[in-house]
């Protein structure tokens, strides 16, 4: 299996403050990929790296082959087409309604007639529950609503890589555990590659394949692998702390660890 | 060392150079904990005891400070090695004193950064300025390349938007500056005709009136106007965006966002603002007038025939080209400005108003710059 995203010797700084360095990790063709990890470790600024908003200060990324910061307008026009990516807060564009959002980027990148355009939102749209809200503004939507809305507009082109910053922050359990299943129906249905930046339990359990855990300490990686045998074999006490849910109920979520 | 007026006591039992026990009583709190520290303090340094022991029999209150105060303590005599015992705790005082970070405490990061002085804060304001002219002369390269993309590829500019903005500049502003157009030219035909009036040259005042509006009034006050109105909205705007990641979403969507967000916004106001400037010195030459009309004894075909005949095409031409100019500046600074923005609400507001300083500096700058120009030009 050759890599769709491989991350070599990262190294990003403010400033006089390393963040992280020499962060290495390959992510996979149709992998539903996690990166975890406490406050401040520097998941944000891996996303803002991979998506090429923010230049590292050393090491290399390469996204299906190309360095998202490169100069060379021709590949970043292929990378930007082949990616889809979920802010926080949605960032749906306020002043034009759901349609807009997403057609501006059909029309950037294709030359497809009106009505195939309308049918591609539609389904799209359909696909993550919000049929018939084509017309509404970002404002009319609730959290929830806005975050599904963001997904559809990711993948509208249906890129290979979507990534996805803290999709659950701010959803009530049922709301994100449904926005789990999107995720993980796209993912199946599509074989879209998924780079998920989280701090929700479930949602690595649920959903993630592979997991990576950032230190702020460490500057860098403390592990990674499968969720589950992390939670099970890890020997670092930070690692089992945080997937087993914090410090208290540490040894709880051994047992239940042990009874899945 | 008893004190009457306070709220505890420290006594001291023992000998210089021997075993000490301090009983401490009354309140130990966050009030004025820096005297009972003092104190402490200076115990050690007069007694150097070998061996000091602390009573908390007779303490009633012991708050997070007062528990901060014993911590210092034990770390002071931590390092002048002097073994120190803390009896009769409560368990209350036990956890408080567990709440401390004293790892924390022992550092000295609160260590306040020197004033800068005089010299320095001039260089730093110095270097702020070089700064802020640095990153607007790169915005400035942006825009240009943009808006030559935009010229070149004129199906890839937003029309729409740039159509909204005309409207909100320009069409929404009219009222506004209309009234403030009339009300300045009033002002300035009434203020001269009672100087000119002395002299019998009641029709002068038209040509005065023209010359000024037409000259200087009308482009400056369009100017400003539009720095007030549409240049603070469009910082704020971009800003919100920023704010959003409504601009970071705009560029891993593969677009760019100065040509996305500001062209549509430069041509809205190069449109925008010329138009507008006429439509001031209309109402500015309206607001003379009335002035003619009613206190001058001035026909309205005399008025206007003599504001006819003191214009010069120039006048107007050079108008608007000022005008073109100051839509640039405002669209321009102002945009530049809501890029610039940082995080949270607050950035918002000072980009905002940022936008309007900058915006009316520049249009001064700019209209003196103009007015040694059009000098030699004439
Ligand atoms: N724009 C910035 N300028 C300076 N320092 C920054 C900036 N953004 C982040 N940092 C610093 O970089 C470190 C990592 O920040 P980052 O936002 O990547 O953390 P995070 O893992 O996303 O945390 P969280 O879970 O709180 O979102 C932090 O120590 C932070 O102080
Ligand atoms: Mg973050």
């Amino acid at each position: 299996m050759t890599p769709v995203v491989t991350v070599k010797n990262l190294t990003a700084r403010y400033g006089e403050n390393i963040v992280f360095e020499g962060v290495s990790f390959d992510i996979f063709k149709g992998e539903i990929f996690a990166i975890v990890g406490g406050n401040g470790c520097g998941k944000t600024t891996i996303f803002k790296c991979m998506t090429g908003l923010l230049k590292p200060s050393g090491g290399k990324i390469l996204v299906s082959g190309i360095d998202p910061a490169t100069e060379d307008e021709d590949k970043l026009k292929t990378l930007r087409k082949e990616t889809g990516v979920l802010f926080q807060s949605s960032a749906l564009f306020g002043s034009m309604t759901l349609y807009d959002n997403m057609a501006l980027v059909l029309k950037e990148y294709t030359t497809l007639p009106s009505p195939v355009i309308d049918m591609i939102i539609k389904t799209k749209l359909g696909m993550v529950r919000l049929a018939g809200c084509e017309n509404l503004l970002p404002s009319e939507l609730s959290g929830g609503m806005k975050k599904r809305a963001g997904i559809a507009r990711a993948m509208v082109m249906d890129p290979m890589v979507l990534f996805l910053d803290e999709p659950s922050a701010g959803l009530d359990p049922i709301t994100s555990e449904e926005f789990d299943m999107l995720v993980k129906n796209i993912n199946t249905g599509m074989g879209t590659t998924m780079i998920i930046i989280t701090h929700q339990l479930e949602s690595i359990f649920n959903i993630a394949h592979r997991v990576i855990m950032l230190d702020k300490d460490a500057k860098g990686i403390i592990a990674e692998g499968d969720p589950r045998e992390l939670r099970k074999n890890s020997k670092d006490p930070r690692v089992t702390a945080f997937l087993g849910g914090g410090i208290t109920r540490h040894s709880a979520g051994h047992e239940q660890a042990e009874a899945d | 060392m008893k004190h009457p007026d306070q709220n505890y006591t420290i006594r001291v039992e023992g000998e210089k150079r021997q075993s000490v026990t301090l009983h401490l009583s009354g309140d130990l709190v966050t009030e004025n904990i820096d005297r009972p520290m003092a104190e402490i303090k200076s115990v050690l340094d007069d007694y150097t005891p070998s061996q000091l022991t602390i009573d908390l029999s007779g303490i009633d209150t012991l708050d997070s400070a007062g528990a901060m105060a014993l911590a210092k303590t034990e770390d002071d005599a931590t390092t002048r090695s002097i073994p120190l015992k803390i009896v009769n705790m409560t368990p209350r005082m036990k956890n408080m004193m567990g709440l401390l970070n004293r790892k924390a405490l022992a550092e000295n990061y609160l260590d306040h950064e020197p004033n800068p002085g005089t010299l320095d804060r001039m260089t730093n304001v110095f270097l702020d300025i070089y700064n802020d002219f640095n990153r607007v002369m790169i915005f400035v390269g942006e825009l240009l390349s943009a808006m030559l993309y935009s010229i070149l590829h004129p199906l890839s500019i937003r029309w729409g938007d740039s159509l909204l903005y005309i409207k909100r500049a320009g069409v929404d502003g009219l009222p506004i500056l209309g009234l403030i157009s009339f009300l300045i030219g009033l002002i300035i035909a009434f203020m001269s005709s009672l100087q000119l009036k002395q002299f019998g040259a009641n029709i002068y005042v038209a040509s005065f009136l023209a010359i000024a509006v037409v000259r200087e009034l009308g482009p400056i006050m369009t100017a400003i106007l539009v720095a007030g109105r549409s240049g603070s909205a469009f910082a704020a705007e971009i800003g919100t965006m920023k704010v959003n990641e409504e601009i970071d979403a705009l560029v891993v969507m593969g677009f760019d966002p100065v040509r996305f967000i500001a062209v549509p916004k430069v041509i809205a106001a190069m449109v925008a603002v010329p138009l507008l400037t006429l439509y001031a010195d209309l109402f500015g030459v309206l607001g003379g007038l009335v002035v003619g009309v009613t206190g001058l004894d001035l026909t309205p075909y005399t008025y206007i025939q003599q504001t006819i005949k003191s214009i010069a095409t120039f006048d107007i031409i050079s108008g608007i080209v000022k005008a073109l100019v100051f839509a640039v500046l405002i669209s321009g600074i102002s945009c530049q400005r809501g890029f610039e923005t940082g995080e949270g609400a607050e950035a918002v507001g000072i980009s905002a108003t940022s936008a309007v300083v900058s915006s009316i500096f520049l249009i001064i700058v700019a209209d003196s710059i103009f007015a040694i120009v059009i000098h030699y030009i004439r």
